[in-house]
């Protein structure tokens, strides 16, 4: 388990909130488990890509993953928290 | 080729109909305020984008909403002009993958992006066709998304660009990637590392992650600026079944797009 994953609250949701918060620019006690990613935050492919390389810094493990591996068949965040529990073993919430 | 630029509804669809009767390929762009319509609640938009209302109604992030409203009556707009219909008899549709088509429309195959205040829509009667854009100035270097993005190749070529022309080729080897996805309608559904492009100063071609070859002749790519600020690329397969001219209405259904990565490995 990475370290930073551990001091940062230590579920999988509350570092995917934080790191989608950064490059959002918002406050990540904005976004909400519900929320699509596309549809509700706006987030587009670059951001994608950008959210995948902060996460693979939080969680060394997610560079084995493409990241259609990641993401094919998710949509809000609390369903991509769900895939990065499975993948990084942290729990959820 | 170069894209066309379209000012709105009122502007004329001639070149778009002539290039497309001629070299059976078009890419046109417009801006997203010039297909904006002033109110999204207005009556007849539900009709206007048929299957997409109900998507636009489950979007919340406004920017977005705009672009998709917009980019929908663009493309229908100027599909119907080549097929000489009308935009509200045509339907799109997606593919599993998110690809979009022209429900029962099997002579002419269209693709779009939009980002920014950026529409743009590729038509195509020959076979397939993949768009994408990108502001030209988005930070995309520095932010590890290079190393998701290029095949070692062209990690090194990336590295040989001069420094001040490093981050606007990787949004150029981007949109060549996303436009290549798109076109074989995968999406973002594999590793971009899997295969690359040509350097900046050579003809666009599709290259191995070694920087052999990758793809046939049926294949080519193009890059271009638009109005100084966002790179456009295009990727079109052209099986050569003689899709131009006014033949290629009565053509039948659109080959299957052979993957040249499967041959690449």
């Amino acid at each position: 388990m990475d370290d930073n994953a551990t001091t940062s609250g230590g579920t999988a949701l509350a570092v995917l909130v934080e790191e989608a918060a950064r490059i959002l620019g918002r406050p990540p006690g904005r976004l909400e488990p519900g929320q699509h990613l596309q549809h509700d935050l706006g987030f587009d492919s670059v951001m994608l890509l950008q959210l995948k390389g902060r996460l693979e810094a939080r969680f060394p493990v997610l560079r084995e993953v493409s990241l259609p591996d990641l993401l094919l068949g998710v949509h809000t965040l609390g369903a991509l928290a769900g895939r990065l529990e499975r993948t990084t073993g942290l729990p959820v919430a | 080729m170069r894209p066309l630029r379209n000012r709105g509804p009122a502007d004329s669809w001639l070149p778009v109909r002539r290039e497309v009767e001629s070299s059976g390929t078009s890419v046109l762009y417009a801006a997203v305020a010039d297909w904006l319509p002033d109110d999204l609640e207005r009556p007849g938009l539900a009709a206007a984008l048929g299957r997409d209302h109900k998507r636009l109604l489950e979007m919340n992030h406004v920017p977005n909403r705009s672009r998709f409203v917009a980019s929908r009556l663009l493309l229908k707009s100027a599909a119907a002009a080549v097929l000489g219909a009308e935009p509200d008899e045509l339907e799109l549709a997606y593919k599993p993958g998110g690809r979009p088509h022209l429900r029962g429309v099997d002579q002419l195959d269209v693709s779009l992006s939009h980002t920014e205040e950026l529409l743009v829509v590729g038509l195509t009667r020959n076979g397939r066709i993949g768009v994408d854009a990108e502001n030209a100035g988005r930070r995309m270097l520095g932010l590890g998304t290079e190393r998701q993005v290029c095949t070692p190749y062209e990690l090194e070529a990336v590295l040989a660009v001069p420094r001040e022309r490093r981050n606007g080729e990787l949004v150029r080897l981007w949109t060549l990637k996303e436009a290549y996805s798109k076109a074989i309608g995968q999406g973002l559904r594999f590793r971009f590392t899997e295969f690359g492009f040509t350097p900046e100063d050579r003809q666009v071609q599709m290259l191995r992650p070694d920087g052999t070859p990758g793809a046939g002749w049926e294949w080519s790519f193009h890059s271009w600026l638009v109005d100084d600020s966002y790179m456009v690329s295009a990727a079109v397969y052209d099986p050569g079944f003689g899709g131009r001219g006014p033949a290629a209405a009565a053509r039948p259904l659109l080959p299957v797009v052979p993957d040249p990565r499967l041959s690449a490995r």
